[in-house]
């Protein structure tokens, strides 16, 4: 797993801590885990803005829905 | 603890920043803008031991409105503090509000004329603090000045307001969730009693036994002034009823000249209730602090600037909060009075006497140490209890006592403001005021009995301060019991004692008293009715019939 896999896989545990999160990540999307729903979603974006300290445009959380859509916004 | 979350705004449920006040499991959040119809749903509201209501004022209040009416949003606002008052007065929970008013703000607009929002905020939190004297189930949160440590631009997110509708950054929810995590602490959790401080580069700067009294750096300018206000603060935390006791590896006479000497000390001897300067370890010398004032260790705070001493007490003395001074004298005021272990949401008249009191204390155990007959000495100190009625003046301590006494109570049973406006009604129930040669003890102990039938009497609240101990003052009170008990023509008074990890000390007196231990069955079989009273697994049931003569008595003839 890359650094960059492995600190979504980090936001995705911490985010849905109910769910279990496959070590393979890069295919999912929203709904693939129960918690992910758009509450789930806007809550994770913002996780991933704490572990990459980075912050999103308001477009980007419409517009990122899995975690491909996200590795490209990264 | 159930604990639920209401807002005029969105607060991002199940965010992890939550975990800061508390397990996500026990917080549940009210449907997005339902805050008004919460606030009016009473039933509900008692599944929670506490209610957090976050009031963004720009949610209620149009502020882009140009033809703003003053005088409907003030209408806004005294309908939003009825809803509030009527849910106090009909809810038994724990209330806490949080205000903000931030929105924008503008140096040129509002340097002439008031900010409108400003205005309206103070207003609404004015009146609420006033409902919070009546109310000691309600606290008050003007959440912007919390956030204006950190920034209000960082807890704020405008991004996230128009994505999900919540104003808060996760920084701002995670200093939120924070702070009111502190206020559950408070409410759950005593506050620290005593402050333990070194004397040498503690209270003043350098070493008296080696750069002498005139050199030591306290003053009211240059580089002792850090010290100096270092010493103002502390006496502040002690005027709020903080003991303050010196511990210090030294020669006795040295420290005592600069408390006595030292014309710049603001500190004086008669603020600290006791000196432990000795060459002693300073572990030992705590422990023997600790049964002197008969405080467990968990209410002291250790602040020493030597770092050997804090980690030897934190190693040590598990229970004792030390305190990780900052490295530069100049920040120790304000660490000192941001510390929030000292804090408490009410500061009564009763605190302010409490290092005074402890004084006192300390005397009448060395007295008593040094007598030979206990009798004998006791009589002497002219010992005058008194019982006093609760009423407005005396509600607050009346609540302090019951939600704070650890050791002698007998059920640590803890009520609120709204317990005792029934409990008035429908129990017997007083105060007791000690006085003796020492002074003036205060309002020491609370008591409230309770008919359980027409032979019997049950002690609900038998609670007494540890600082009166070693006067028998509690068989005064259970002889005082006994009196009501007989005008009323009871035969029985029946104690129930619930164990908790302080209170053994009460299991004791029952056992000297000539009260008898019944079987939990009995008790039980008695009292089918009250089985609310009697069901808790823990707990130890005696009678004493109210002919029995009982021990101790003569002291206070």
């Amino acid at each position: 797993m890359s650094k960059v896999d492995k600190k979504i896989h980090q936001a995705l545990k911490k985010t849905f801590n109910k769910s279990k999160i496959p070590n393979k990540i890069s295919n999912l999307k929203i709904g693939d885990i129960k918690e992910w729903d758009s509450l789930g979603n806007f809550n994770f974006l913002l996780e991933i803005e704490r572990v990459f300290n980075c912050r999103f445009e308001s477009k980007i959380f419409n517009e990122v829905k899995s975690i491909k859509e996200l590795k490209k916004k990264l | 603890m159930k604990i639920k979350l209401s807002s005029t705004s969105f607060l991002l449920p199940k965010n992890k920043s939550w975990e800061h006040l508390s397990n996500l499991k026990d917080i549940s959040f009210s449907e997005y803008g339902d805050i008004f119809s919460n606030m009016s749903k009473l039933k509900k509201a008692k599944k929670y031991d506490i209610e957090f209501f976050m009031i963004f004022l720009p949610d209620l209040l149009d502020y882009f409105d140009t033809k703003q009416d003053k005088n409907l949003e003030k209408k806004k606002i005294d309908n939003l503090i009825l809803l509030i008052k009527s849910k106090i007065i009909k809810n038994n929970n724990r209330i806490v509000i949080c205000i903000s008013d931030f929105l924008y703000s503008n140096t040129i607009n509002f340097s002439q004329a008031p900010q409108n929002s400003k205005q309206i905020k103070n207003y609404l939190i004015n009146d609420l603090y006033d409902l919070a004297k009546k109310f000691k189930n309600l606290y008050i949160v003007d959440i912007d000045n919390i956030f204006s440590k950190d920034g209000l631009n960082n807890c704020f997110d405008q991004r996230n307001y128009y994505l999900c509708g919540c104003r808060l950054s996760i920084q701002g929810i995670e200093i939120l969730a924070k702070n009111l995590r502190k206020i559950l602490n408070r409410i759950y959790f005593t506050n620290k009693k005593v402050l333990i401080l070194d004397a040498d580069n503690t209270l003043w700067g350098g070493i008296v036994a080696e750069d002498g009294i005139n050199k030591i750096q306290i003053k009211e300018d240059g580089e002792g002034f850090a010290f100096f206000d270092f010493q103002r603060a502390i006496k502040k935390i002690k005027e709020d009823g903080v003991i303050l006791v010196i511990v210090s590896k030294n020669n006795e006479m040295d420290v005592l000249s600069v408390f006595k000497k030292h014309k710049s000390m603001f500190l004086k001897e008669e603020d600290i209730t006791n000196f432990k300067v000795n060459w002693n370890e300073k572990t030992d010398n705590i422990i023997k602090l600790s049964k002197e004032l008969d405080l467990g260790l968990d209410s002291f705070v250790f602040w020493d600037d030597n770092p050997i001493e804090r980690e030897k007490v934190r190693r040590n003395l598990k229970n004792v909060t030390v305190i990780e001074p900052d490295k530069d004298v100049s920040n120790w005021t304000r660490q000192l009075l941001e510390y929030e272990g000292f804090s408490k949401f009410v500061v009564t008249g009763s605190d302010k006497l409490k290092s005074k009191q402890y004084k006192i204390r300390g005397k009448f155990i060395s007295d008593k140490s040094k007598s030979r007959n206990e009798f004998d000495y006791l009589k002497s100190i002219n010992l005058k209890p008194k019982k006093i009625n609760i009423n407005d003046s005396n509600l607050s301590r009346a609540i302090q006592l019951s939600q704070k006494t650890n050791q002698f109570n007998l059920r640590s049973i803890r009520y609120n403001s709204n317990d005792f406006a029934k409990i008035k009604k429908n129990k017997i129930c007083f105060l007791v005021n000690l006085k003796d040669i020492y002074g003036d003890h205060g309002i020491i102990a609370l008591i409230i009995l309770e008919k359980i039938n027409k032979d019997s009497l049950f002690i609900d609240t038998f609670l007494m301060s540890c600082r009166v101990l070693g006067r028998y003052l509690e068989s005064w009170i259970l002889g005082e019991i006994k009196k009501i008990a007989l005008n009323k023509r009871f035969k029985n008074i029946i104690i129930e004692y619930i164990p908790s990890k302080r209170n053994q000390i009460v299991e004791k007196f029952l056992k000297s008293s000539k009260s008898k231990e019944i079987e939990r069955y009995k008790i039980q079989e008695l009292f089918k009715k009250h089985k609310n009273y009697f069901s808790n697994k823990k707990s130890k049931f005696y009678i004493l019939k109210t002919s029995e003569k009982l021990k101790n008595l003569k002291i206070y003839e």
